[in-house]
């Protein structure tokens, strides 16, 4: 088992990175099952005639036998009986004999009905976006907890035709999966064949075990494809599945144009059909760009998240990618809360952004038990930090009125340099060292997470370190990030902590400058340190495009399992064409709808390639 | 006035037609006759399960007839339709059909029709 990572990613702080869409953030019910008669629309070999009532009885029987049938069952008194048809007939032919009765009223086919199938799993009735009761949803991350009865997905019908989506490859391109959890192991791709005895790879450690350190891909995975019916936990959209882990983003859920292309054509190359991607940002890349286009040339239909910024990514400045990509093969995917309204974060847009779909309070898989060691800087006491060549000390921030900069107040216990920050500058010939010891012993991995605003000259720094054997990080440590810059307001960055793992982890600031220039400095609020410790039970609610996406890649599994001979086109067709018109997403979306599941599966597309001879 | 002799001019056309040929005296342009001709329509297979299994096939429309049913034979929905046609201009299209409906019984799904095929018949 994987407990370590190393990855020294420059994040949002001086460069541009793509990071995974999600609002961090469990509960139990449970509903019988029922299916049965095959898979077969109608009885075979039998149809139900219902003749007029001035047929006497000798007539109908004499209807009956001489086609070569035999009544099995008077179903009413008005003259309405079940046939059984002779060996070898079709129905076809029988109901075209039965209409040119003149005794008969009509004859019809012995139609089967199931009942909408529900799984066993314990904590179903948590999940409002397979069914939506109006039920409460406890451990709510987000309004509302409870919704309309009825704004769903509309899975349980599609259940009584198809629950095994095991024949298509299904890549979770994020985090890693944890392919131990109980209700996913069962249904991890076995690469064992092809060399990759982990059910996937790792393009952050460059390795062949893509476990997952932050949780984000394992709760993606358990939407597409937890095990179903198996009386423990959730279950996938796909009760059966076979899910392909692909990490290409760190324990702080942060990776790279590089980690991501190899990823997805790891992916493609690897047999995957259905290819999900909870994660955007970067520009318009055109690496990123002509990786989807290989997966779209190699039959993979591609289905990605819009985004949590509440912004339309049609408009100049907005744009997130993969979601602005405009291969034909992409799915880009709203958040619906359970009213089936658009959420306020979620981002949308009339030409970028295709369908909506469940992404709040969404409860699945999750990797292990987290936990949180937060950091006030020794507030309202003196600093407790360690500290050389002075420059930094402890106080507080504000916010001002657009709440996107500091000012002087006392919202946030915060650690400044300058001490009077945010007015006046940092000193010229500075060395400012600051840090601190953290116990992060017994865990698998951990991320560095606060929020700042930074303004250092050009030939100035601030470096972010950390030194695993404890003390100044800034002698022997290593850098996480580092270098002048702006981060023009507050920005929330975050950074893999997990080469730190051990009883002292020593993690500090530095801000270095020359003899010249000054800017204002820096103001760092909300420290903390996040640890997560793998298991194999737990599962959590989360929030986010992130949780709507695989609702739909899930669905194109399905839709091609159930229909094997599907190209990207049907299954996006299928998707598009097929969901639920929503006045919540008219104009937002390119199609103005939420997925159907029964609908899609019904879903037919229109004939083509007519052509007539004459002779 | 240029009106009415048009007029005219159209119903003696139809006139001639509707002898199915005759004398054909001066320069009037020799009436076409009305035949049967065996006609051929194909299109492509749908690629969904419901198409191709039972309770499923294909609606063919031509202008001006009964519709024609191509249903799953029991091993395979044919992409066919053999018809006889007499002498004119059809407008053909395909629907697709399965038996599953968008509420997950079984009364039916149809399909858009297919792009319209216009055949000329000799």
């Amino acid at each position: 088992m994987k407990t370590r990572s190393r990855s020294t990613i420059a994040a949002a702080l001086f460069g541009a990175v793509l990071a995974l869409y999600a609002q961090v953030a469990a509960a139990p019910s449970a509903l019988s099952a029922l299916s049965s008669w095959g898979k077969s629309q109608y009885v075979p070999g039998e149809v139900l005639v219902k003749f007029k009532p001035s047929a006497v009885a000798q007539a109908r029987a004499a209807s009956v036998a001489g086609l070569g049938h035999a009544v099995l069952a008077d179903l009413d008194q008005s003259g309405l009986v079940q046939v059984k048809l002779g060996a070898g007939q079709t129905m076809e032919a029988a109901l075209d004999s039965y209409k040119n009765d003149p005794n008969v009223e009509y004859a019809q086919p012995n139609y089967i009905y199931r009942a909408s199938v529900a799984p066993n799993d314990t904590q179903y009735g948590q999940l409002w976006a397979f069914k939506n009761t109006g039920q409460t949803i406890a451990n709510a991350n987000i309004s509302p907890a409870s919704g309309t009865s009825g704004d769903d997905i509309h899975i349980e019908p599609a259940w009584g035709q198809i629950t095994d989506c095991s024949s298509v490859i299904v890549a979770v391109v994020d985090t890693g999966v944890n392919y131990n959890q109980e209700d996913l192991a069962a249904n991890m791709w076995n690469g064992s064949g092809s060399g990759f005895p982990n059910h996937g790879n790792d393009f952050v450690d460059i390795d062949n075990d893509p476990m997952d350190l932050n949780g984000h891909g394992t709760h993606v995975a358990g939407i597409i494809g937890a095990v179903g019916n198996n009386a423990k936990g959730t279950t996938g959209v796909c009760w059966m599945a076979s899910i392909m882990a692909v990490r290409v983003l760190d324990a702080s859920g942060v990776g790279s144009t590089a980690s991501i292309t190899q990823g997805v054509n790891f992916a493609v190359t690897n047999g995957a059909k259905v290819i999900n991607m909870s994660l955007g940002g970067g520009g318009n890349d055109p690496a990123f760009s002509n990786a989807i286009t290989n997966a779209q040339n190699n039959n993979v239909v591609v289905v990605v998240a819009a985004g949590n910024d509440g912004v339309n990514n049609d408009l100049t400045g907005n744009a997130i990618f993969p979601c602005n990509f405009t291969q034909p093969t992409l799915i880009c995917v709203a958040a619906l809360d359970s009213n089936f309204a658009l959420m306020s974060f979620s981002n949308f847009g009339a030409t970028s952004v295709d369908v909506g779909a469940p992404g709040t309070n969404i409860l699945s898989t999750f990797v292990g038990a987290t936990a949180t060691i937060s950091d006030n800087f020794g507030r309202p006491g003196a600093l407790n930090w360690t500290t050389s060549g002075g420059g930094w000390a402890n106080g507080t921030l504000g916010l001002d009125v657009s709440g996107t900069n500091f000012v002087a107040g006392a919202t946030f216990s915060a650690l400044l340099n300058p001490t009077t920050y945010p007015t006046g500058a940092y000193a010229n010939s500075a060395d400012n060292r600051v840090y601190k010891t953290f116990d992060l012993s017994g865990v698998n991995a951990a991320s560095l997470n606060f929020f700042a605003q930074i303004d250092i000259a050009a030939s100035d720094a601030l470096n972010i370190n950390f030194k695993a054997a404890g003390g100044d990080p800034f002698v022997g440590g290593v850098q996480l990030a580092g270098g002048p810059g702006t981060t023009g307001g507050i920005a929330g960055l975050s950074f893999d902590l997990s080469p730190c793992i051990g009883a002292t982890c020593s993690v500090g600031f530095q801000l270095t400058s020359n003899a010249s220039i000054t800017a204002k400095g820096a103001g760092i609020v909300r420290f903390r340190i996040d640890t997560l410790t793998l298991n194999t039970t737990t599962y959590q609610i989360d929030t986010g495009t992130s949780m709507a996406t695989p609702m739909v890649a899930g669905l194109a599994a399905m839709l091609r399992a159930y229909n094997p001979q599907f190209t990207f086109t049907d299954t996006v067709n299928a998707i598009k064409n097929a969901g639920k018109s929503l006045p919540a997403l008219a104009g937002k979306t390119t199609t103005g709808k939420a997925i159907d599941v029964i609908s899609s599966l019904a879903y037919i597309n229109p004939p083509t390639g007519l052509s007539a001879s004459v002779q | 006035m240029k009106t009415r002799i048009r007029l005219v001019a159209l119903i003696a056309a139809g006139w001639i037609a509707g002898c199915g040929g005759g004398g054909g005296g001066g320069s009037s342009p020799p009436p076409v006759p009305v035949t049967d001709h065996t006609v051929t329509i194909t299109w492509a297979p749908n690629r969904e399960k419901g198409v191709n299994s039972a309770g499923g096939g294909y609606h063919v429309s031509i202008s001006g007839k009964p519709t024609i049913d191509v249903a799953f034979n029991g091993a395979t929905t044919p992409t066919s339709t053999t018809t006889t046609l007499q002498t004119g201009t059809y407008s053909v299209a395909v629907t697709a059909f399965a038996a599953l409906d968008n509420q997950g019984g079984a009364t039916g799904s149809v399909s858009a029709p297919s792009q319209t095929l216009a055949v000329n018949v000799p």
